[in-house]
């Protein structure tokens, strides 16, 4: 699904029943879905008291948010599948009411409340709270600071040159990676940057997934060049 | 004799518990070696900011 829908901030996962270990070779060799085990330590289907096949879905606070037993409604069926899908649609979908472009999840997380604003710099580092969010770091500590890395290897005998930094793992940004030979023109035209796959989501509880860049090609000149990540918000320029 | 009043129920096709309490955390382990979090212990805390889904089910 994930594949299928980058944008979206979605992750599914298997819980096995504890008596149900010695089966998991049936289960892992046909498919990549993270699948955790059940301890009768853990009891984790007692603590939150699920039924067989129930999947359940918790929204960015991790409140449980929705039920939907796949024994009462066969995945078999297409418009339960389409049932499914808008369960899980409805709850990626980024609630911004205040339309301020950060999240209100992200806002009630660090700050409590939806009174600041993309502009505002709560720990006074140089980096407002949409800096802050777009690059995945804390807008109330200061030494928190969205790391870009630059890097230069040499897999495979071949020199490969990448951009990685962090950036919200679902889609409500877009980043650019751009080139200047003068810290004052910047153009994302040429710079022969691209996405190499999709975001590797951190699992850090700050819904941040690494980007990576890869120059494609080398740069026909010996010139240098300065290399910046933009992000704006998706439906602005 | 009062009227009696009854209270019909029916059953949604699916169930919706409002947004309230937070879900319990726990901490498993993730025994797929194909997946992207192999061998890693998993906890629901991983997903904040992010919407997870779990399926309850039995490998055999």
């Amino acid at each position: 699904m994930r594949l299928a829908n980058p944008d979206w901030n979605v992750d599914i996962l298997g819980v096995n029943a504890s008596d149900q270990l010695p089966y998991n070779s049936l289960i892992i060799s046909e498919n990549t879905l993270a699948w955790l085990q059940d301890t009768p330590q853990d009891h984790v289907w007692d603590l939150w008291g699920v039924n067989f096949r129930d999947v359940r879905i918790l929204d960015p606070q991790n409140r449980l948010i929705a039920t939907y037993n796949l024994t009462d409604h066969d995945l078999a069926v297409s418009t339960n599948r389409a049932a499914l899908k808008t369960l899980f649609l409805e709850a990626a979908q980024a609630i911004d009411s205040d339309h301020d472009g950060l999240p209100d999840d992200w806002e009630i997380l660090y700050f409590g409340n939806l009174s600041s604003g993309p502009n505002d710099d709560p720990d006074h580092d140089g980096f407002s709270n949409f800096d802050e969010f777009a690059f995945g770091t804390n807008p109330i500590n200061a030494g928190s600071h969205a790391p870009i890395f630059c890097q230069l290897s040499w897999p495979q005998r071949h020199p490969e040159f990448s951009v990685l930094f962090r950036r919200p793992a679902g889609g409500m940004i877009n980043f650019t990676v751009e080139a200047s030979t003068d810290l004052a023109t910047w153009s994302s035209f040429g710079t022969q940057l691209a996405p190499a796959g999709t975001p590797r989501v951190l699992f850090d509880r700050t819904g941040t997934a690494e980007a990576k860049y890869l120059l494609d090609a080398p740069y026909g000149d010996s010139s240098p060049r300065f290399i910046r990540v933009r992000a704006v918000p998706r439906g602005t320029q | 004799m009062r009227p009696c009043l009854l209270a019909v129920c029916f059953l949604l096709n699916f169930s919706f518990i409002q947004a309230a309490d937070v879900a319990k955390d726990f901490t498993l382990r993730d025994t797929n070696p194909r997946s992207n979090r192999a061998t890693a212990t998993v906890s629901p805390r991983d997903y904040l900011l992010q919407v997870s889904g779990y399926y309850f089910g039995h490998a055999g």
